[in-house]
């Protein structure tokens, strides 16, 4: 449905508060009395720990306390597995999770050893510098492939191996495919870290009640109803004891969904240890080390296409780095498995991965979430595809996208919520002609030699992807109408920039007809609503939307009941409008929602038996599985071969994310995701050396996309709907940054099609361009175009 | 060096006295000790232009000056754009209505290195604009809408009169560093 | 990271290694050393005082132990420094041949760097090891010189190579695997090329400097400068 509300560009309710200063973020968070922590982190990325000296930092003034792993007692202990491995048959899955305080081993540079609390962080800062921390180096595991050689270093002894899981999926006969093949495409991949980017770190604030008996946490997570159930567990606390609030979070990206990390465990249990409130916020370095990244992936994959470029089927094995512990389970490996399908008719498809660990920072979602890695494995494939059966890169598209017809779609392996990999609905080509006509497809030869004329070296790529959105469990709302005429929504999701504040209001502003701006949304607070999982796996607006959008109808259908009894008329007669329930055709017979909300909630006399006070409902939302997103990115990239310096000159996003609840959020939301792609593609790479030393902790030598680097990206929505909720919604928040990279090398290839070379690996860099153009034979008689032929 | 200095500003045309350990930054100065949060820190070594401030009308990043060297200063910070419950400052004013902000960690750098900016550059392009938030990192917009923004304050600015909108004047000083005595 | 390279030292190798074993005479060369003490047959403790970059000078821990020692061709070495910002760890052998004009040096060291100065000073670290390397090597070439000096002043030429030529107060380095380096620290290089041995402001500057030249040494002029740090800590 649009109507009214939703489907309209409404600007955002939260702009307010963030704009003019008054927002509140957890670093914000001021308490009296308040301590604050700074952690001792390993320089080691793999090291057996001797000794550690905490003495001169316990005698520094202004330091309250140090603890030490075996401080901790009873209450060190590895972290929840977060996301069991999913039923598979076959599947081999080692659980090793993050601990509070190293004992007795480090596993990643960066990991927390001690913690200190002091009157200020300048004086934690200045003791943590003083604790001496004597450490025996072991051979760091940073190679994924070394990672699994018998003689190399086991960085959890416990398990034996360093292999976090071997998972096969399949489905068709791949090798019967291979033998039917006109064209075998076979090529190794590798795709590397990068980090989430949040320009918030992390942050918690904790304070013990000791009257209340209660705990509240301010924490940056994405996920705060389970962090509340978590740590309620922890400290042998009832639920109902424990209060975290996401308040207004500085971005998210994927890493604030991990749980528990070390100083969330850590800060509430000091708080109630010292009886006194505790901070925590992370800096940047830090953030650095200790907050969890995500990419580095190795395939070796191969496609079989019949004479005419249809994919007869793919086969892909790959490594997947874990980092130093799995607590997420297999969602990052199972996606780049799942999405490597695209939006493709595979008739077989063998599929293997190897998760390892390794000395690096654990590795969780990231924006994409694995997704990346999948898609530009396929899009390689298919680019190499077209110039071997000598068509171009849409044709090739074209000739494999699923018709309408093939819906729903089933490519029968698991996807990452255990459910089947159904496709729910899509509408593919018409996508792609959308963006090819939007890049300018057709006149590319010429525009292309006019540039080369002019000593510009242009190129062009076109990619398309799909994703997989909007996942269960589940997600509840409750909607109540205030005697004042205002409307309040509480769910139990972190928001952390989307415009969930605006989206949602939306959504129960078309149900009860009431402007957007009279509906107040509440969000992230487990004191305000405590059922529900978390913002990840674009699923916010889809499932918490979904659940807003159900309550907002339950409301609706008391307001018509009330109204109806008091105006004595069948409810059949009431229409609700501009916050008033009127009697059709006799508009001066009517109450405002207000004057509804406080008949509904009578001081004296009798009401129906069975029916409840006020003007309010809670209803939840849980699909059976997700609804798969979709689109196309078309690029225009100009490369200079002296200095390897690339730039995307024009970028297209066709995308379908189902219904649009608000254009202007999804555009936002696309235009975000396609600059991180961008860094992805181009900016963004973690620099480990081998010894598991990262080289470039700082946003000096680790560069985030500026605004020079991102162009304006022109949109086009299509609306296929979800079949799965009510309004039709699909997810969009990571759609941007999934085949950004895919998309670069693609037109990299185009505006570099008179050197041999083929882009086989993300993140790219100016360096690593250079490196690939000097090694790389000049083709003799150079190809205009080779991807548009 | 002595354990503590103090240290007199005014801040969005308050004046405050503080007595403060040298070493303590300007951005922990406003957070901490004046309590103005809405001065934000994202990386706290002069890269990401979050925790910019204004210095005397020139826009500083906070987290690389000592609050010592804000002596005898006049400091603007983003609650300084609006007063209590009134209209919101056109700069931000745009970005709302051009969606220029998203998890809103980021925007009050760029406003307050917008404002000296759109003071000096009345009518500014789009490239202008880029040039000039270029050092300041937002991860969630990928920029295109606030340029949007910037483009459509600097239009309503040159629809009123640009000196009544701004506040501040830009300073035409050339340095700051040190000046603070 | 990799350090490599060659040095001369216009001196016997019998003198050069005494030289090289001597923790007095490191503690000057090493730039940032403030303490170093022999805690047994080779083996060293120390601290240092060093900061790169945007990483503030700190103190670390520092300890040398000496292998495979074969006078005076020959050694091997494990170095180990540790500190608030992070710790270094490496081996280096060392070579030392005899050469018409001296001893020439070959070093290679392999270090490891970890902790924030990894993260942080990465980009810097490179010039700054390469850079520390000469200003160590030239202050233990200045200090050979000094003490050549001296023995000749006291007749006992058999610790000093009374037939080095002249080379024109400069000293006899080569630098080919750092150029860059070599760029970096020729002011220092412009300063103590021809210091005027006699210099009376120079000496009366520093404070360290040591004793006047004893009358009647050859080969003019010879370096006495100070040999410890030039440079503060912390403003490499």
């Amino acid at each position: 449905m649009s109507g009214r509300y939703i489907g309209q560009s409404v600007p955002r309710n939260e702009d307010r508060r963030l704009l003019t200063g008054h927002a509140l973020f957890v670093d914000d968070v001021r308490l009296e009395g308040m301590l604050h922590v700074a952690f001792v982190r390993s320089d080691h990325a793999h090291a057996e720990i001797r000794s550690i000296d905490v003495s001169a930092a316990l005698e520094r003034p202004g330091v309250v306390a140090v603890y030490v792993a075996e401080d901790l007692g009873d209450y060190w202990r590895p972290g929840p597995l977060l996301v069991p491995p999913p039923p598979i048959e076959g599947i081999v899955f080692n659980q090793a999770t993050q601990v509070p305080l190293a004992k007795g081993r480090v596993r990643h540079a960066g990991e927390p050893i001690a913690m200190i609390v002091a009157e200020s962080r300048y004086v934690a800062e200045d003791a943590a510098a003083e604790v001496f921390v004597d450490a025996e180096p072991l051979e760091a595991v940073v190679d994924l492939e070394r990672a699994l050689l018998p003689e190399t270093e086991i960085i959890h002894p416990q398990l034996g191996t360093n292999l976090a899981a071997h998972v096969v999926q399949r489905h068709g006969d791949y090798d019967d495919a291979r033998t039917r093949a006109a064209h075998v495409i076979t090529r190794r991949f590798h795709y590397d870290r990068g980090i989430g980017g949040a320009i918030e770190n992390r942050a918690v604030v904790a304070r013990w009640d000791g009257q209340a008996q209660e705990l509240t946490v301010w924490d940056t997570t994405q996920a705060p109803i389970p962090i509340r159930n978590g740590l309620a567990g922890m400290l042998g606390l009832m639920q109902s004891q424990v209060r975290v609030v996401a308040p207004f979070v500085g971005g998210g990206f994927g890493p604030k969904i991990m749980m528990f990390y070390p100083e969330e465990v850590l800060v509430p249990w000091a708080a109630m240890q010292l009886g006194r409130p505790v901070k925590w916020c992370e800096d940047r370095q830090e953030n650095f080390y200790a907050t969890t990244q995500e990419r580095s992936q190795i395939h070796d994959a191969e496609m079989a296409v019949d004479a005419d470029g249809r994919i007869l089927g793919v086969r892909d094995t790959f490594l997947h780095d874990c980092g130093a512990y799995d607590p997420y389970g297999l969602t990052v490996p199972i996606n780049s498995q799942c999405t490597l399908l695209g939006p493709y008719d595979v008739p077989s498809y063998e599929a293997e991965f190897r998760a390892v660990f390794t000395n690096r920072t654990t590795v969780t979602p990231v924006r994409g979430a694995g997704r990346q890695h999948g898609v530009f494995v396929m899009e390689r494939l298919l680019d190499l595809a077209a110039r071997e059966v000598g068509i171009d890169a849409a044709e090739i598209r074209r000739r494999n996208y699923l018709v309408q017809d093939d819906f729903p779609h089933d490519h029968k392996i698991l996807f990452q919520d255990f459910q089947p990999l159904v496709y729910d609905s899509g509408n593919y080509r018409p996508a792609l002609e959308t963006a090819l006509e939007l890049i300018g497809w057709d006149g590319w030869a010429g525009e292309k030699q006019k540039a080369a004329d002019e000593g510009r070296r242009l190129g062009i790529g076109v990619v398309s992807y799909v994703e997989g959105t909007g996942i269960g469990p589940y997600e509840g709302a409750r909607v109540t109408v205030e005697p004042n005429g205002r409307v309040r929504v509480a769910t139990g999701l972190g928001t952390q920039g989307q415009g969930h504040y605006t989206a949602f209001a939306q959504i129960v502003a078309e149900a009860l007809d009431v402007d957007v701006a009279d509906v107040q949304v509440v969000t992230g607070d487990t004191r305000e609503f405590n059922w529900g999982t978390g913002t990840f796996a674009s699923r916010g607006a889809v499932v918490a939307g979904s659940a807003c959008h159900a309550a907002a109808q339950k409301v609706r259908e008391k307001v018509i009941e009330v109204s109806a009894r008091l105006l004595n008329v069948p409810e059949g007669d009431i229409e609700l409008s501009d916050g008033t329930a009127r009697v059709r055709g006799e508009p001066e017979r009517s109450f405002t929602l207000g004057e509804l909300a406080m008949r509904a909630n009578p001081l004296r006399g009798g009401v129906t038996p069975g029916t409840e006070p006020g003007l309010e409902c809670t209803a939840y939302f849980g699909p059976d599985r997700g609804s798969t997103a979709s689109g196309v990115h078309a690029v225009v990239v100009e490369v200079d071969a002296d200095t390897a310096m690339a730039k995307f000159i024009r970028y297209v996003v066709v995308h379908d994310c189902g219904k649009l609840i608000n254009p202007m959020l999804v555009e936002g939301q696309v235009q975000g995701g396609v600059a991180h792609g961008i860094g992805n593609a181009f900016f963004e790479k973690l620099v480990y050396d081998e010894t598991g030393q990262l080289m470039n902790a700082s946003f000096a030598d680790y560069l985030l996309p500026t605004s020079l680097d991102v162009p304006r990206v022109g949109m086009a929505h299509r609306e296929t709907p979800a079949p799965m909720n009510a309004l039709g919604l699909k997810g969009v928040g990571e759609a941007g940054c999934i085949p950004t990279g895919a998309a670069f090398a693609q037109a990299l290839e185009d505006a570099l099609s008179d050197y041999e070379i083929e882009v086989r690996e993300i993140p790219l860099s100016p360096n690593q361009l250079f490196e690939m153009l000097r090694a790389a034979p000049r083709r003799s008689s150079p190809a205009l175009s080779e991807t548009h032929a | 060096m002595p354990s503590s200095v103090e240290v007199s500003t005014t801040v969005n045309g308050e004046a405050f006295r503080r007595t403060v350990e040298p070493r303590l930054l300007l951005s922990d100065f406003i957070r901490h000790e004046l309590g103005l949060t809405g001065t934000h820190v994202g990386c706290e070594h002069g890269v990401c232009g979050a925790c910019t401030v204004l210095m005397d009308g020139q826009a500083v990043r906070s987290c690389l000056v000592f609050a010592v060297q804000a002596d005898g200063c006049a400091l603007e910070t983003v609650e300084g754009l609006t007063p209590g419950d009134g209209p919101m400052h056109v700069l931000q004013e745009a970005f709302h209505d051009a969606h220029g902000l998203q998890c809103g960690f980021c925007t009050p750098g760029f406003l307050m290195t917008l404002l000296p900016f759109l003071a000096e550059n009345p009518d500014p392009g789009e490239d202008d604009v880029r040039l000039a938030i270029s050092g300041n990192l937002c991860r969630c917009t990928g920029y295109a809408k606030i340029v949007d923004a910037v483009l459509l304050a600097a239009e309503r600015m040159r629809g009123a009169a640009a000196g009544d909108l701004l506040s501040i004047e830009p300073d035409p000083r050339p340095a700051l560093a040190g000046e603070a005595a | 990271m990799i350090l490599d390279g060659e040095f001369t030292f216009r001196a016997h190798r019998g003198s050069v290694w005494t030289l090289l074993q001597d923790p007095d005479v490191l503690v000057k060369a090493m730039p940032g050393a403030q303490r170093l003490v022999a805690t047994g047959d080779g083996t060293y403790e120390g601290t240092i005082r060093i900061g790169v970059g945007p990483v503030t000078a700190a103190q670390w821990t520092l300890t040398v132990a000496l292998h495979d020692r074969q006078e005076p061709a020959s050694y091997g070495m494990k170095v180990e420094s540790k500190g608030p910002l992070g710790f270094t760890r490496g081996s280096a052998s060392v070579e030392l041949l005899d050469e018409p004009a001296g001893t020439r040096m070959k070093y290679r060291a392999d270090m490891q760097i970890g902790g924030k100065v990894a993260g942080i000073g990465q980009r810097l670290l490179d010039q700054v090891a390469r850079m520390l390397t000469r200003q160590g090597l030239e202050a233990l070439s200045r200090e050979m010189e000094l003490r050549l000096s001296l023995a000749v002043g006291s007749a006992s030429a058999s610790v000093g190579l009374a037939t080095a030529p002249t080379v024109d107060g400069e000293l006899v380095a080569d630098e080919g695997a750092s150029a860059a380096a070599a760029t970096a620290a020729s002011g220092d290089d412009a300063a103590e090329a021809n210091p005027e041995s006699g210099d009376p402001a120079h000496a009366e500057d520093d404070a360290t400097s040591e004793p006047p030249l004893a009358p009647g040494v050859p080969d003019e002029p010879l370096t006495v400068t100070d040999l410890d740090q030039e440079l503060p800590p912390g403003t490499i």
